[in-house]
């Protein structure tokens, strides 16, 4: 069984992807709103690097971690 | 994933060609790779949400890859041998400003200003590739026309819930003739370790015109080593009817029509033969270069039963294809369509 916490960290990785659903009802959200939402979700994080392969490769390195790099449309 | 350092990148903006290399019509792609810049391997979806989504992935199946990529991690630098197919080919361009008509994006997306509009897309790459093609008045060659062969394209698909299970083997095929079965776990293909089905499409892409392509299959805890014998042609059976990057070649050659086959039972009902040409115009584009059929009096909902002189059975895939190889922009092609019983005869400009 995979645990509770992978789980997320994988649903972040896979549907948080696409960005949030709109609501029953709600105005389907536009294109810039919809970058807007998923730079807000991620540039914070602590699970992700946003928009910076360079930071990236920097963290692999002097972690010794391997890098996952997800390439997303957004808009 | 906190075994990974995870950047998350929302543009092609500037992306390095020599070290990205992947299927651009993804809408969700994942790469992962040492710090030196060694790739172990690729995943990712059409669509990152729907049915599109389910067909080619889950999260059972990416953890089992998250897995794999770590075990390869923790064998490197001793692996190398099995993980040197992986990785990036040489490319004339390295950077996808460097295409005609690319060259206007910045080398990052306008978060405050433009984010939209300064966001370049990873299928445009795609588009851009066929395109420089297309404006040098060549045609381009399959590897161009029909990139990144889904399994699909040779005769079997995978269980999206596994790291490379095989979930079905089509009859008559090169899959069935190189004796896969479902069930079948495929730990290499082409000498290569095997994480994912975008794994798979990697091998495909590079493979030959003709070429016999090694397969380690892992089938009740034995392994087997079977030859999946790609025959000449054997792209053309690639389905290009998904890939973003399509719409511009509906465009150049079918005037901006999304063409669907018309089933069997719908066939008989409008008299048309089995075995003869039957594509419902799905979407006529309105405006610009993609609204040539509309201004040619084609609309949605015509059945194409001839094109270009034409009535074979083609699927919209293979009769762009055709097209593509066979008229260059600024000719044209003469299309016959039914629309409620009628038989209508309309010329289509190539672009």
């Amino acid at each position: 069984m995979m645990d509770h916490a992978l789980r997320n960290s994988l649903f972040a990785l896979v549907a948080l992807a696409a960005g949030p659903a709109p609501a029953s009802g709600q105005e389907p959200k536009t294109r810039v709103e919809q970058v807007r939402e998923d730079q807000a979700a991620f540039e914070d994080s602590a699970e992700w690097i946003y928009n910076n392969l360079e930071e990236g490769t920097a963290a692999a390195r002097s972690s010794g971690k391997p890098l996952l790099v997800v390439h997303r449309c957004v808009p | 994933m906190d075994r990974f350092v995870c950047v998350r990148m929302i543009q092609a903006n500037a992306m390095d060609l020599t070290r990205f290399q992947f299927d651009y019509d993804m809408s969700f792609a994942v790469t992962f790779l040492n710090a030196d810049g060694t790739v172990y391997g690729r995943y990712g979806s059409r669509s990152a949400t729907g049915d599109e989504a389910d067909r080619d992935i889950s999260l059972a199946g990416l953890k089992s890859t998250l897995e794999a990529v770590l075990a390869l991690h923790e064998d490197y630098p001793s692996n190398r041998e099995l993980l040197s197919g992986k990785q990036p080919r040489p490319v004339a361009r390295t950077r996808p400003e460097q295409f005609p008509g690319l060259g206007r994006y910045p080398p990052a997306v306008d978060f405050a200003g433009q984010p939209v509009a300064s966001c370049l897309h990873c299928h445009q790459i795609q588009e851009a590739m066929r395109l420089e093609w297309r404006e040098r008045g060549e045609t381009a060659p399959e590897k161009v026309l029909y990139p990144w062969p889904m399994p699909e394209t040779v005769g079997f698909s995978m269980d999206p819930a596994t790291l490379a299970t095989v979930d079905a083997v089509e009859k008559g095929t090169a899959a069935e003739k190189a004796g896969l079965r479902p069930g079948d776990s495929i730990a290499e293909a082409g000498g290569q370790a095997v994480v994912s089905t975008a794994d798979l499409q990697w091998v495909l892409h590079h493979a030959g015109e003709a070429e016999n392509v090694g397969l380690t299959i892992q089938r009740d805890e034995t392994s087997l080593n079977l030859g999946l014998e790609l025959e000449k042609g054997w792209r053309k059976q690639s389905d290009i009817a998904w890939r973003v990057s399509t719409w511009d070649l509906r465009r150049m050659v079918l005037g901006g029509m999304f063409l669907e086959t018309v089933g069997r039972e719908e066939r008989s009902k409008l008299g048309i033969e089995q075995g003869r040409m039957a594509l419902r115009a799905r979407h006529v584009g309105e405006f610009g270069e993609h609204a040539v059929a509309k201004s040619a009096g084609l609309r949605k909902g015509d059945i194409i039963v001839g094109f270009d002189g034409s009535e074979a059975d083609l699927n919209e895939s293979a009769l762009i294809a055709r097209i593509l190889q066979e008229h260059q922009a600024g000719g044209e092609v003469e299309v016959v369509a039914l629309r409620e019983g009628e038989r209508l005869e309309v010329r289509l400009k190539v672009q």
